[in-house]
């Protein structure tokens, strides 16, 4: 199992950052390139998300990005300390609506549950844990393309 | 670091934004406010070359959906041209294909506009 870990403040500057983790990851463990992408985009909206909503105060939180990728799937794990949220929860925005009446409230948590394979929430004392799975399509049992 | 860069260019009553990198919460804000501008200075007119772009998340897309809203109250019209496969990925999932019109290359989007 190839693993990437980094605990990165609460700020803008730190969704790149995480981008640039799952990159590594994905290139150590030879991720199909739209897996990439789909991982990307779940990590960069999860972190966007937290950053902007869970240390209201700006009080200086942080967060742990945890992503480990295996023949079969690709886990991450965010963790952060601030409020209460669960991602999974949220509406789904109108997807439908006259260009007018559109708005992107709500497109990045949607954009997370479309392209994952799992999303689950959990709390503890530890603060907040979203778990992210994606399932390999390039590697559907694991046994081929190894190294 | 430097993750997006925009240029602007005009063709005809059009006006060309050319963005390559990435586009997420960090870089939309530059691209808000270079089509902003070309916005604010009358032309209302505008196309956003994609083919550079590599990367957007819903930061981007909240960009695009101000600026097309910005332009069509002013009498014209925001389109895209050349998106990547990623890119263009995203744009379906939002479902921002059926508002927002988009073309295989510039030519085509400055053309849609009937010089």
């Amino acid at each position: 199992m190839i693993v990437e870990e980094e605990t990165l403040p609460a700020a803008a500057a730190s969704i790149p950052r995480s981008r640039k983790l799952i990159e590594r990851l994905c290139d150590a463990a030879d991720v199909a390139e739209s897996t990439v992408f789909a991982l990307k985009l779940a990590v960069d909206e999860a972190v966007s998300n937290l950053v902007e909503h869970a240390y209201p105060g700006g009080d200086g939180g942080s967060f742990t990005v945890r992503a480990e990728a295996d023949e079969r799937s690709v886990r991450i794990e965010i963790t952060d300390t601030g409020a209460r949220f669960d991602p999974t929860t949220a509406p789904t925005p109108d997807l439908e609506a006259n260009w007018s009446d559109r708005t992107v409230g709500g497109l990045g948590l949607h954009f997370v549950r479309q392209v994952m394979d799992e999303v689950t929430y959990a709390s503890d004392d530890a603060g907040n844990h979203l778990v992210l799975i994606k399932n390999r399509k390039d590697r559907p049992d694991g046994t081929t393309g190894g190294r | 670091m430097n993750e997006m860069d925009v240029k602007v260019e005009t063709k005809g009553e059009v006006a060309v934004v050319s963005v390559t990198g990435s586009i997420d919460t960090v870089t939309a804000p530059q691209l808000m406010s270079a089509l902003g501008e070309q916005i604010a200075a009358g032309k209302v007119n505008l196309v956003a070359d994609m083919s550079g772009v590599d990367y957007t998340s819903s930061a981007g897309l909240r960009a695009l959906l101000a600026s097309l809203k910005d332009s069509r109250s002013k009498g014209g019209d925001f389109r895209l041209a050349a998106p990547q496969a990623n890119v263009q990925k995203v744009l379906e999932m939002s479902g921002f294909t059926s508002i927002l019109r988009s073309f295989p290359d510039v030519d085509q989007a400055v053309a849609s506009f009937g010089g």
